[in-house]
């Protein structure tokens, strides 16, 4: 029964800006740490990716060791990785970069905490991980938005638990130059659907909507300038710090890891619940889907549930913008800008990402056979309505409750 | 967006809200393996019944295995190892707060030690001397202004010495902080305008002070707007139980906002009058607001005049030119504290020279100005203040704020 309580917890302490990495070796020793080791990409590590972190820890004490993954996360590299850990004397893991490297970094975590085998359980038979060693991230560009969440993917199964997501965020410019359009676009966008909607159901949890106004505003706004022409400032600029883009790459991943905040709250939206019944026939991933549902549901949600969306705008807008604009016109202006970013990235990343569904490699005949069980999932959702927005998104049209079922009742039932 | 050269951003704390709120702190409590918590709270918060209303929610989960209400005003060392004493005895396992800024921080020393097995609480104190988890903690706040059950602070006297002790470690998080309705709603109208006044105190100089930050910001944009809309309608009407969460809520947000920035002048003065004329912390909050803001207008004009959109709402922020916001959410706060002083029958306080102690003598004596204005110097909430402010300017703003004046801002020595 819902009873109104709202509840929100974002256990991470985020540390942005210059020299950020500094603190991280005095941050850790706030949890104990002396000796740290550091999970990245193998390419990373020979790249000498790994210097301003070096740099960082030069006379703090703390000296880290180094792993270096070349191979898809698996758990038998999560148990390869706890024997130099535990062979090694490590107290405490750093994330270097983003997705997988942070997924087996999380794992580490868990098994560092107890053993390859309590982890091995935990993904088999389900259940919250609460015991964690002290876990910090730095982020590159190279991140996909989920990686304060409190779950780590491995194989194909998630693990869930506050304690998974990082004791510490360390946010630095020097960090954030490897960049792919593609990747920091998906991003963007998976971190715009998890802030956004929480909307869908009117009563937004207002202890979370701070974190989500963050995280929506800094996609609109901050980024399509990290996207186009990244390269505009000259080497000598950037190298001085006088590229302003520097602010722009610490304040948009910073906003990625807020964004993590959001994800347990996502999860239960219609938008993502339908993403992750869409995401195994897609071409694209959970969180581009859920972007590309976003606008029907909410649509949806506004025009034929009558939920209130009318705030949505300041979460997207100027405040100029907000208040030009009547009340009972901002959810439309909102759910038009929505609709616009999302054009824009299609056309930034040359028609990589989709705009609908049917641009996600999703067959017509193929979404319609998953309505009962997207319906079957969306609690409080009727089959109709799944249908009716599956259908607007599949073909980028606004969700029109009179259409009539494109199949029999009897199918349809 | 203002983005510092560095900043940090930390709240642990799981934050639960709602009118029944109270009834999931067992389910809590459990998932973090407790079975056996302690109550810590002060006489007055049990006189008025919200001990009660916890202990009824507790009750069918897991009952309170020992109520503590003998909490002083100012928390000391020895009540903090008498309770500890009687949590070890009955073999607690966890701490309910329930009550005010002096009953979180016992709450927090008595967690310090019965989790370190400690001989002092002395050993404790200062920054970062903390490395591990301590025992579960749950924060019930019954007011909706301090903040505290998101603070990573605790301070508390030994009067064996006659010095105050801090102890900073964000082990001394709260695990949980629950805001429940139920807590404020017998709060009387005056007393619910001053302390929400100074939530929006801590929210709206958490925006306007040097260590402002884009998340801090984000959480004191969301605080100001939730008082500006429901403080009012609350006050007028006190048992408008979404009205009473609404603040809550808002004096959580702004708690999040102060404690990842800091405060500034505003709290300086206040703390200042509070210490030398004994004047409660919300009432000097009010009444100050307008004034630092004032004060600081040159500096930190451009961030004060932001907050008119969410003090004023769309109408007078859309027809106030840009470089007139800054006054104009000056104004708009005057006109919320008279408001206030209309809706409370003239209880709550407008300038100082209308505060009244117990006995309805005046509370604040001019003469006691330069004094409060010597103290406030020596405040560290001054450090992030954008003006520097000297004794001179820190009495002018007193005499104005103690006369109901307006500031004369030509008078301001400019840094």
């Amino acid at each position: 029964m819902d009873t109104g309580v709202k509840q929100f917890v974002f256990p991470s302490k985020i540390g942005a800006g210059s020299k950020a990495l500094e603190h991280l070796p005095f941050d850790l020793g706030g949890f104990g740490a002396v000796r740290p080791m550091v999970v990245c990409t193998a390419d990373l590590d020979k790249e000498g990716g790994l210097k301003p972190l070096e740099d960082a820890f030069k006379g703090s004490g703390l000296t880290f060791g180094i792993y270096g993954m070349d191979e898809e996360p698996s758990l038998e590299i999560v148990r390869e990785v706890w024997t130099h850990y535990n062979d090694g004397g490590f107290d405490a893991v750093i994330a270097v970069g983003g997705g997988s490297v942070v997924d087996v970094a999380k794992c580490l975590t868990v098994a560092a905490a107890g053993s390859p085998d309590a982890l091995r359980t935990l993904l088999s038979e389900g259940g919250t991980a609460d015991n964690t060693a002290p876990f910090a991230w730095v982020p590159t560009l190279e991140l996909t938005g989920r990686e304060a969440a409190p779950e780590a993917c491995l194989g194909g199964q998630i693990l869930h638990g506050t304690a998974l997501s990082p004791n510490l965020v360390a946010v630095d410019a020097r960090m954030l130059s490897a960049r792919g359009a593609r990747g920091l676009a998906e991003a963007g966008l998976g971190a715009l659907a998890s802030a956004l909607c929480l909307y869908e159901a009117g009563n937004v949890n207002p202890l979370a909507l701070p974190y989500a106004r963050l995280a929506a505003r800094q996609v609109m706004n901050g980024l399509e300038p990290l996207l186009s022409a990244p390269e505009e400032k000259g080497l000598l600029s950037r190298w001085f710090g006088m590229g302003e883009k520097r602010e722009e790459e610490v304040a948009f991943a910073t906003a990625m890891a807020v964004n993590g905040s959001l994800r347990q709250e996502a999860r239960k939206s219609l938008t993502f619940v339908l993403a992750e019944v869409l995401a195994p026939v897609s071409r694209c991933s959970r969180e581009v889907l859920a972007a590309v549902l976003l606008p029907s549901v909410l649509e949806y949600a506004h025009r034929v549930r009558g939920e209130d969306l009318s705030d949505m705008l300041s979460a997207v807008g100027d405040l100029d913008l907000l208040c030009a604009t009547p009340v009972q016109q901002r959810a439309e202006a909102a759910l038009a800008l929505v609709r616009e970013k999302i054009n824009g990235l299609w056309l930034l990343t040359e028609a990589e990402l989709p705009r609908t569904l049917a641009e996600a490699g999703i067959e017509r005949e193929t979404l319609l056979g998953l309505c009962d069980e997207a319906s079957g999932m969306a609690e409080g959702w009727q089959c109709h309505e799944v249908e009716t927005l599956l259908l607007a998104a599949y073909n980028g049209t606004r969700p029109d409750p009179r259409n009539q079922s494109t199949r029999s009742p009897q199918e349809a039932s | 967006m203002y983005n510092p050269g560095y900043y940090e951003f930390f709240c642990g704390v799981k934050t639960v809200a709602g009118h029944t709120a109270l009834e999931r702190i067992p389910a809590l409590l459990k998932e973090m393996g407790a079975e056996k918590p302690m109550i810590i709270t002060d006489k007055g918060v049990v006189a008025v019944g919200l001990v009660d209303i916890v202990e009824a929610a507790l009750a069918s989960g897991m009952p309170a295995v020992a109520v503590e209400d003998d909490v002083p005003v100012d928390s000391d060392v020895e009540t903090v190892h008498r309770i500890a004493a009687v949590y070890l005895k009955k073999g607690c396992d966890a701490l309910i707060a329930v009550g005010g800024g002096s009953v979180m921080d016992t709450a927090k020393g008595v967690n310090i030690v019965v989790s370190e097995e400690a001989d002092s609480l002395l050993d404790f104190s200062g920054a970062g001397v903390l490395k591990r988890r301590l025992k579960p903690l749950v924060a019930v706040p019954t007011t909706a202004g301090t903040g505290s059950e998101v603070t990573q602070a605790a301070v508390i006297a030994d009067p064996s010495v006659n010095r105050k002790l801090l102890f900073v470690s964000h082990f001394l998080l709260p695990n949980i902080a629950v805001l429940d309705s139920r807590m404020t709603l017998t709060l009387p109208p005056h007393l619910t305008a001053a302390t929400a006044m100074d939530a929006l105190t801590h929210a709206v100089e958490a925006y306007t002070c040097l260590s402002k930050n884009p998340i801090s910001d984000a959480f004191a944009m969301e605080a100001i707007s939730m008082i500006s809309r429901n403080l009012l309608s609350v006050v007028q009407q006190p048992d408008d139980r979404d009205g009473r969460l609404a603040l809550a809520t808002a004096a959580n947000l702004a708690g999040i906002a102060f404690s990842n920035s800091t405060v500034g002048m505003v709290h300086a003065l206040g703390h200042s009058v509070g210490a030398v004329s004994h004047v409660p912390h919300g009432t000097c909050m009010s009444i100050l607001l307008p004034y630092g803001l004032e004060y600081n207008m040159h500096k930190s004009g451009p961030w004060t005049g932001e907050l008119l959109y969410p003090i004023a709402g769309e109408a007078i922020y859309a027809a106030t030119p840009k470089e007139k916001r800054a006054e104009k959410t000056v104004a708009c706060i005057r006109a919320f504290n008279q408001a206030l002083f209309d809706a409370t029958g003239g209880l709550h306080s407008r300038f100082f020279r209308e505060v009244t102690d117990r006995d309805g003598r005046s509370a604040v004596s001019r003469e006691q100005l330069p004094d409060i204005a010597r103290t406030a110097l020596g405040d560290g909430s001054i450090f992030y203040n954008p003006e520097e402010m000297d004794v001179e300017d820190a009495l002018m703003v007193m005499e104005a704020a103690w006369a109901g004046d307006p500031l004369d801002r030509s008078l301001v020595k400019t840094g």
